[in-house]
């Protein structure tokens, strides 16, 4: 119970960073870097399946908080969650800086991935983002990323810390 | 069986699946589930939000003054060129404006209400003439006619017309050799004619050697042939002298007005 409250309390804090705090500061990125970067740690720290129980209702809830239903976000999502574990696997690259970069490159990639199909999707003309515009994206999601992964690992440490205890109180 | 249980398990069984139960629900979109997750998550984000959202548009309001430091510079040297543009246009509007000053000066000390005045301005000076002729933008059309008085400020004579073309006339300036106007001096009261010396200067001459004639008196037109006007400033006598035959007394004329820098003039058209 405690456990799935502190979930609830991490999900409320992602989405609230996310929608009032990165919607607001870069009003200009359509895409929720926050959310990416959450689904990017939590599969390269917990594996695929593992993830899925944890990345599903944050990016359902995303989607239904922001469009009002669930949409192609979500679905982009756990192919992303496949991606990076498919990749991360024959890498061996999660502890290094060199990973951070590459997970903040592929977070991107996936960003104007994900804006490209959204817009062609709804038949909105696409323009190809500026070197600029990409560059400075990179150089907001490399820190994003990293914070994102600070807060998750803590988080999961402590959740780790929590299940040890009740096993432990339950012996 | 095995390979069945193994691809069962697999991620990529796992990914499919999760893509295709979230693809139904895109294709059927359950309002009646999302709505109520949206109304308690808009409800429960509501006081996170109402922190997070003010730090951002602070430091957004940061961002965006930052933005702008290059847009300031750009501005600035917008503005700095079109300061250089201003103070051309400054120049130009004083120059007018001491222009209009000059005009408004002249127009004040003339004697408008005595004689009806029609203003011109100098387009053209005979060079030829050494300078004893000009050219205004006034002619015939403007009722314009030959032997009229040319005046500056304080009706000071400057000449008078000679020729007269629809729109422009040529005007013989005193200091011409061939220009002759009656005159008197208004301390002494002693009659003569004015004329040019060889484009250098004006003389009072003809004077009797009975006339008293004193260096600074002034020197007015005598209105005698009825055109031009009586009591027209000339100038003022200097350096009284005889004549080389020794029967009258001249005077060299100093006028208040340098012809050579005439801009605007007055026609003398007639009496009011």
């Amino acid at each position: 119970m405690k456990v799935a409250l502190y979930h609830s309390l991490l999900f409320i804090f992602l989405l609230a960073v996310q929608i009032s705090f990165l919607d607001v500061l870069f009003p200009d990125f359509l895409v929720p870097l926050i959310i990416l970067s959450a689904v990017v740690v939590w599969t390269v720290g917990l594996g695929f399946r593992q993830a899925l129980w944890y990345l599903l209702p944050l990016l359902i809830l995303y989607e239904v908080l922001v469009v009002g239903g669930i949409h192609l976000l979500s679905i982009y999502g756990v192919l992303l969650a496949y991606g990076t574990s498919f990749l991360s696997r024959r890498m061996l690259i999660e502890n290094s800086i060199l990973a951070s970069l590459f997970y903040a490159l592929g977070i991107i990639s996936s960003a104007c991935l994900y804006q490209w199909i959204t817009q062609e999707g709804f038949h909105k003309a696409w323009s190809a983002p500026s070197f600029t515009s990409i560059l400075f994206q990179i150089l907001i999601a490399i820190p994003v990323f990293l914070l994102t992964r600070k807060i998750l690992f803590a988080f999961q440490s402590r959740m780790d810390t929590l299940r040890s205890d009740r096993a432990l109180m339950i012996r | 069986m095995g390979e069945r249980r193994n691809f069962l398990q697999s991620k990529f069984f796992w990914a499919l699946l999760v893509s295709a139960c979230l693809g139904v629900t895109v294709w059927w979109q359950p309002f009646f589930i999302t709505r109520p997750i949206k109304i308690i998550g808009t409800s429960v984000l509501w006081p996170v939000q109402s922190f997070f959202a003010p730090v951002a548009f602070e430091l957004q309001d940061m961002k965006v003054f930052f933005q702008s430091i290059g847009e300031y510079k750009r501005a600035n040297e917008n503005l700095q060129k079109e300061k250089l543009v201003l103070e051309t246009e400054n120049a130009r509007l004083r120059d007018m404006a001491a222009e209009n000053k000059d005009l408004r000066k002249q127009l004040e000390l003339l004697p408008r209400g005595t004689y009806d005045l029609k203003s011109a301005t100098v387009i053209g000076r005979d060079v030829s003439g050494l300078g004893n002729w000009i050219h205004i933008n006034q002619g015939s059309d403007s009722g314009i006619k030959p032997g009229m008085a040319v005046i500056v400020e304080a009706g000071v004579l400057v000449g008078r017309v000679d020729e007269v073309f629809p729109l422009t006339s040529r005007v013989e300036l005193l200091s011409r050799a061939e220009s002759i106007v009656n005159a008197v001096t208004l301390d002494t009261n002693a009659e003569g004619v004015v004329k040019g010396e060889h484009g250098l200067g004006i003389v009072y001459d003809m004077v009797l050697q009975s006339d008293q004639l004193k260096n600074g008196d002034t020197v007015v037109t005598s209105g005698l042939g009825q055109v031009i006007p009586k009591g027209l400033l000339i100038g003022t006598l200097q350096d009284v002298r005889l004549t080389d035959d020794k029967l009258f007394q001249r005077a060299t004329i100093q006028s208040p007005v340098r012809f050579d820098r005439l801009r605007n003039v007055f026609v003398i058209r007639g009496e009011k």
